[in-house]
């Protein structure tokens, strides 16, 4: 139930409803595109960014939140460190335990090297599970590998990195092979074939999904892998530095239990780096969809150690975050929704963008809404108008239900949204193999840049862990058996912190923020 | 303000807000208990009783709004066993999980389960063999094992619900079919051909509007 104030809005939007039914706002050219996101994209603000003062990425521009965590200070004091005998030791050391890290594990595992996982919550807990909609692959008898990398390249605004999006598109069928081998249950038609819909910026249907809980089925199967393949795991233990080698290439990382605060050393001859976004930065005060453990903490440990930053500045906002009620602000209502013919109008009912241009141009076009004066609603009922009653409990079930929940029945009645932060489109840059510009450290998901340019489309993200995450787990075990005989060291922290006195950085927190 | 006991011991908190909330305005250190805050990690499923129902009920804190007279406790959470298994072979359900057939239907576990599922039902299915229904009416499983905590007879319907949906899901064998198009050529164009490429494969239109 919504408060009096919105009366005079829900009434307009429902008596336009039958008209808007039918009717399909024309998609925007490129020019247009480009002005709206000038004038109205938290992106093409000035505020909010600081240039980086030290480091591979010296002198270009991130969110002020991530650059001030990015020049704190570190957690431990290097010269008080014993790296003379590690607690763990193994080939291949894989922090973070979300989609990407699960399937890079599973891929190092069966290529016969020992593995470990540290994560800072327990295996499992992390965005992936939240995703929603579903992951794209192009296996649509009228779609194409190529149709894929298009709308991607475009989509990003033709910065990403050609090879990376060759290799996600070429791999992404593959990937759902994968997946359905483990016992993923996709949903298909009658004959067997996955049933694929829309996203925004996707010319074909492309997207396979379960339901409104893809992230979810994929997550607990990935974990249920991991658990029976016996894979060991640390949870509740977070990496606060790396280590490296007399070569400078990486060679594990200092662990920390959050529980009790005691320090592990773990020996790794590589080391995968998944350990997901930034959106609990909350930059710009911006509400985020995030899981709160998304603090950035690969990007900050990875940059010491001399990784380069692809794209850093470039965040997506979701166009349909919860606005009202205030207990679920920034929660995430799935673009699947979109996908199934729901429409963005204002308070006067009025349609003002096509539902499915990209996520960069929706939200500018929503915070243009507001700018004018005018709420935004998703309005939800005419899905079950379009496509018939029962529509939405089949197809976004868990949607349906967190709304009951919060006393809104979405069959019904539309919901306030307002952009929320989402994804972290760059980070980390890596090869086609995964790997960052450290030897032997190797990074996959969204901790990661290159691959989406400045806008992600819809079902890449699931696509990207999948596909970057198996592809990071294989060469980190390959990796692995090239390796022995090495030394740690911690020198490249030392190295780091004179370049921060250097430049006359004093800072009063510590990184990476962990919680 | 309202009145909550949050792990025995009563807290004056704010009205309108949920019981993880709750939780943080105490200033109690939740970390094991929270997660996603969106209700799909599971790490947040507490017990509780209110003043008006004093049955133990199970629910996510941060899907719940706290309510006066509420007695919290949190769930520690029980990990899944490390089975290995087959996920294409119905009978390796039937050996791992022999306690399967002591079910006595008391339906505890569906009492407990934090997103209404009928785990009672669940384990039914999954003994009679129709794992597509156990995958089915647990699609929206967040394994949080709740429904495992207090059943006399050591049954884990959130397994059995796994094992269902991975058999299923195996079964289905999507296998890679795709068209390769042109994705070569594509690869080796110039940025602006693309652009062209992408602009009319898009079809949109520059219109000048009035906002």
């Amino acid at each position: 139930m919504y408060p009096e104030k919105y009366k005079t809005a829900l009434a307009l939007i429902e008596s336009k409803r039958e008209n808007n039914l039918s009717f399909d706002f024309p998609k925007m050219g490129e020019k247009e595109k480009e002005e709206l996101l000038r004038e109205f994209h938290p992106e093409y603000k000035n505020e909010g960014y600081s240039v980086l003062r030290v480091g591979s990425n010296i002198n270009e521009k991130v969110p002020t939140e991530l650059a001030r965590l990015i020049e704190a200070n570190t957690i431990i004091n290097e010269s008080e460190i014993d790296l003379s005998s590690p607690d763990y030791d193994t080939d291949v050391l894989i922090i973070g335990g979300g989609g990407a890290g699960a399937a890079a594990a599973i891929e190092a595992h069966n290529a016969g090297a020992s593995v470990l996982i540290v994560t800072k919550f327990r295996i499992g807990d992390s965005n992936t599970l939240m995703a929603k909609g579903g992951m794209q692959a192009s296996v649509g008898v009228d779609d194409s590998i190529g149709e894929h990398f298009l709308d991607t390249y475009g989509a990003g605004g033709f910065c990403a990195y050609r090879e990376l999006v060759k290799k996600l598109a070429l791999e992404a069928p593959d990937a759902i092979e994968w997946l359905g081998s483990l016992g993923v249950d996709f949903d298909t038609d009658n004959n067997g074939a996955p049933i694929l819909t829309s996203g925004g910026g996707t010319t074909k249907k492309r997207m396979l999904a379960k339901a409104d809980l893809t992230g979810l089925e994929i997550m607990r199967t990935l974990k249920d892998e991991v658990r029976g393949l016996g894979i060991k795991t640390v949870c509740f233990s977070a990496a606060i530095e790396l280590v490296l080698d007399e070569n400078n290439c990486a060679a594990g990382a200092i662990i920390k239990n959050m529980e009790n605060g005691k320090l592990s050393l773990v020996r790794a001859k590589a080391t995968v780096i998944a350990t997901g976004g930034a959106g609990s930065l909350k930059f710009g005060g911006s509400p985020t969809s995030n899981h709160m453990g998304t603090t950035g903490d690969g990007l900050v440990l990875a940059y010491r150690a001399g990784a380069k930053l692809k794209d850093a500045a470039s965040n997506q906002y979701h166009p349909t975050g919860v606005l009202y009620p205030k207990d679920a602000e920034g929660a995430l209502i799935s673009e699947k929704a979109r996908a199934l013919g729901a429409k963005l109008v204002n308070s006067y009912g009025d349609v003002f963008i096509n539902s499915l241009e990209t996520r960069d141009v929706v939200s500018a076009a929503i915070i243009r809404e507001y700018a004018c004066g005018r709420e935004v609603w998703l309005d939800t009922p005419i899905i079950d108008k379009l496509l018939g009653e029962g529509t939405i409990a089949e197809n976004l079930p868990g949607m349906k239900e967190s709304f009951e929940r919060l006393g809104i029945d979405i069959t019904k009645e539309p919901l306030l949204v307002y952009p929320t932060l989402h994804y972290q489109n760059g980070g980390l840059l890596i090869d086609i193999n995964a790997e960052t510009s450290v030897k032997d450290l190797f990074a996959a998901g969204e901790v990661t840049g290159g691959i989406h340019g400045k806008n992600r489309l819809m079902g890449n993200s699931l696509a990207d862990i999948i596909v970057f995450g198996r592809t990071a787990g294989k060469n980190a075990a390959q990796r692995s058996k090239e390796k022995n005989n090495f030394k740690l060291t911690l020198d490249h922290v030392k190295k780091y912190n004179d370049e921060l006195s250097k430049a006359r950085i004093i800072s009063d927190i510590a990184s990476p923020k962990l919680i | 303000m309202l009145k909550i006991t949050l792990l025995g011991c009563e807290y004056e908190v704010p009205e309108g807000i949920t019981v993880s909330d709750a939780f943080e305005y105490a200033g109690i250190k939740t970390f094991h208990g929270k997660g996603c805050k969106n209700g799909f990690c599971g790490a947040c499923a507490v017990l509780y009783r209110t003043q008006k129902d004093s049955t133990v009920k199970a629910c996510l804190a941060c899907q719940t709004m706290a309510e006066d007279g509420m007695c919290v406790a949190s769930i520690p959470g029980f990990e899944t066993e490390n089975s290995r298994y087959s996920s294409s072979r119905y009978d390796t359900l039937l050996s791992l999980y022999l306690e399967i057939n002591s079910c006595i239907g008391c339906g505890i576990c569906t009492k407990l389960c934090p997103k209404g599922i009928d785990t009672k039902k669940l384990v039914n299915y999954a003994r009679s063999g129709d794992t597509a229904l156990a995958a089915k009416i647990s699609a929206s499983c967040i394994m949080c094992g709740a429904c495992a905590e207090k059943c006399p007879k050591g049954i884990k319907p959130y397994s059995l619900g796994m094992f269902s949906r991975r058999f299923e899901g195996s079964k289905k064998s999507l296998k890679n079919n795709s068209i390769k198009g042109l994705i070569d050529k594509l690869a080796d164009m110039s940025d602006e051909e693309l652009k062209m490429l992408y602009s009319k494969s898009i079809g949109g239109k520059n219109v000048s509007r009035k906002i």
